[in-house]
């Protein structure tokens, strides 16, 4: 179900981490919320599944106002894979799901038919069934990433909250992951940090700097060099996988604008430490981490 | 480990292993009863309200029947406010004394001690109780920010609100300087189901039942909490709010215990682990599991504690300690040793 968001300031200090924001997130397509760090990814998406209050603004979700529902009605319609869900207590991968199910039951929290279908399902569609019995503390990263996926699909939700699901996740995972999201056909507002992979399974891409949104659009748009560059920092080239079709995205560091060749010039070598020590500013978009 | 046993069994298991070990327990002692008479003579009190006929009936209806059933619900309470309270701060390792409970429950009751006298055989529980829901609520005020309740925060608060409880009831004490006072602070600090009479044990019994039910029913709410504050809002859990409520119950159910048996140790830190260990970390099965493992282990303890060293009485907090830390590390080293889990 399509979620319109319009006008959302929000954030934990005085200075909103989020300011303004509008954005469309399409129905039954792929979002993807992407940005430098502390760009406001994860405040807009806890805004989103109520972890946070916003200031100001409103999210429709399809006609209804999210931000006006009790809390137990607005978890069955947005599921969420957030970050850190961890804990002391070892649940076993079963279990983990079946808490998908919470805003779904009664005041016992007994699981009907309906709840121990939801859970079989969605252990059965992230290949998670083979563990079930297992706990978490003997699944692999990739394997509790799909745990935490079922969970968020047992939510039966209307619209998927995805908090950056390839962390920590080798390649393979990664884009096994975002193979399943994208086959489901519903509605999902991912942010992700691999430019890469928004580029490759996103409809959508919304880019956040400062707490803004600075270019939303298909991913050919806002991959362009411009966004890239005014969003990242990062120069990039697009191009079409010959294999899947998908588009992919090669970026590069940018170097500061004067004194270098034009936008997207090769450069040979690659940046040692070495080579780029000093050629940008601090802080600047160029910026690379020294340690 | 895990799985092995179906769940209704096993909890019928500890539930007639507690039914059974009330009665042995009542039974054994410097004049002993078997468990038959023992029976026979609840029977004939619950059929019939007239004063005790015999010493055994005396024994068994007036000293020993009150003290058995303390300990169960003492121990299902401590075993409960354990689990509720490492949910609250997310860590295994907490225990419901951390938060300042059980010391705001000597202070209470040194403190009646030292200002009213002993006035009466409820005044002591009665302060205590007072006390252990002021401490609860002075560690919620203190450890609340920006509407929030921080685990960790949570944590520091009770232990720093412990401290100060503490040597406020060691000033009171030193000032009192009679042995009587010092007898009774030992009491409230090591724990003792001594003197339990059925007016106390009974309200402990009632209150620790209302509450335990109260907590079964918000065990997906644990659950979520386990997840973090941010975890909890994706399931609907307004984390701060289910924190607060739970934190009240767990308080109640901590003062109930402490107000009739002190401050017993480790109960509320092991019992919830053992009970993991047996049925996994998910708190519709974790609570009644650990409430019968609780009460179970607590009616041994308080059989040990009065028949190790006859005719002297041990504290029955170096019992759950000696016997319940060999036990638990054991079970903790099989866990490891990967026993199917």
């Amino acid at each position: 179900m399509r979620l319109r968001i319009r006008g959302l300031t929000a954030g934990w200090t005085r200075v909103p981490a989020v300011e303004g924001v509008d954005a469309e997130v399409p129905e039954g397509a792929l979002t993807a919320l992407v940005g430098p760090n502390g760009s406001g990814k994860s405040t807009l998406l806890k805004t989103v599944y109520r972890a946070l209050r916003p200031r100001a603004g409103r999210l429709l979700l399809g006609e209804e106002d999210l931000l006006g529902l009790d809390r137990r009605e607005a978890a069955r319609r947005v599921g969420v894979l957030g970050q850190d869900q961890g804990g002391g207590f070892d649940f076993t991968a079963e279990e983990a799901v079946a808490l998908g199910r919470v805003p779904h039951t009664g005041p016992f929290g007994g699981l009907g038919a309906a709840d121990r279908a939801a859970v079989a399902e969605a252990l059965e569609l992230t290949g998670c069934a083979a563990f079930a019995d297992r706990p978490l503390s003997r699944l692999s990263g990739g394997e509790r990433q799909r745990v935490l996926l079922a969970r968020a699909l047992a939510q039966r939700p209307r619209l998927l909250v995805l908090d950056e699901p390839t962390n920590h996740l080798d390649p393979g995972h990664q884009f096994a992951v975002l193979e399943l999201v994208a086959g489901l056909g519903i509605t999902v507002l991912a942010a992700l940090h691999t430019l890469d992979l928004a580029a490759g399974y996103a409809d959508t891409v919304v880019a956040m700097h400062g707490g803004r949104v600075a270019a939303a659009g298909p991913p050919g748009e806002v991959f362009a060099p411009e966004p890239l560059r005014a969003v990242f920092g990062l120069e990039g080239t697009l191009l079409e996988d010959p294999v899947t079709g998908r588009l992919r995205l090669l970026t590069r560091p940018a170097g500061p604008p004067a004194g270098r060749g034009g936008s997207g010039t090769p450069r040979r070598g690659g940046c040692g430490p070495a080579r780029c020590s000093g050629r940008t500013g601090r802080g600047g978009p160029g910026r690379t981490w020294r340690g | 480990m895990r799985a092995r046993i179906p769940f209704p069994l096993l909890l019928g298991a500890l539930a007639a292993a507690v039914a059974a070990a009330v009665p042995l327990s009542v039974g054994v002692g410097a004049v002993p009863v078997p468990p038959q008479e023992v029976l026979g003579i609840v029977a004939d009190r619950l059929s019939s309200p007239a004063p005790a006929a015999s010493p055994e009936a005396y024994i068994v209806w007036e000293l020993r029947g009150p003290r058995a059933v303390q300990a169960v619900f003492v121990g299902a309470g401590l075993a409960v406010a354990g689990a509720v309270v490492q949910a609250l701060v997310r860590n295994p390792v907490a225990d419901p004394h951390l938060l300042g409970l059980s010391s705001g429950a000597s202070t209470g009751a040194v403190l009646a001690m030292a200002v009213l006298g002993a006035a009466g055989p409820l005044v002591l529980p009665g302060a205590a109780f007072a006390g252990a829901v002021a401490a609860g609520l002075a560690v919620f005020a203190l450890a609340r920010a920006r509407g929030a309740l921080e685990p960790l925060r949570l944590v520091l608060v009770g232990v720093a609100v412990g401290q100060l409880l503490g040597g406020a009831t060691s000033f009171l004490v030193l000032r009192q300087a009679s042995g009587d006072a010092q007898q009774q602070v030992l009491f409230w600090l090591l724990g003792s189901l001594a003197g339990a009479r059925w007016p106390l044990a009974l309200g402990c019994a009632a209150a620790v039942t209302a509450l335990l039910a109260l907590l079964t029913a918000r065990a997906r709410t644990l659950d979520a909490l386990a997840l973090g504050a941010e975890g909890a809002a994706a399931l609907g859990v307004h984390a701060d709010r289910a924190r607060a409520g739970l934190f009240a119950a767990a308080a109640l159910v901590t003062g109930a215990v402490v107000a009739v048996a002190g401050a017993i140790g480790f109960v509320g830190l092991v019992v919830p682990n053992l009970a993991r260990l047996l049925v996994g970390a998910g708190h519709r099965r974790v609570l009644p599991t650990a409430a019968l493992l609780g009460a179970l282990m607590l009616v041994a303890a308080d059989l040990g504690a009065r028949t190790a060293l006859r005719p002297t009485e041990l504290p029955i907090g170096i019992l759950t300690a000696v016997v319940g830390v060999p036990f638990f590390v054991a079970a903790l080293r099989g866990d490891r040793a990967g026993v199917d889990r």
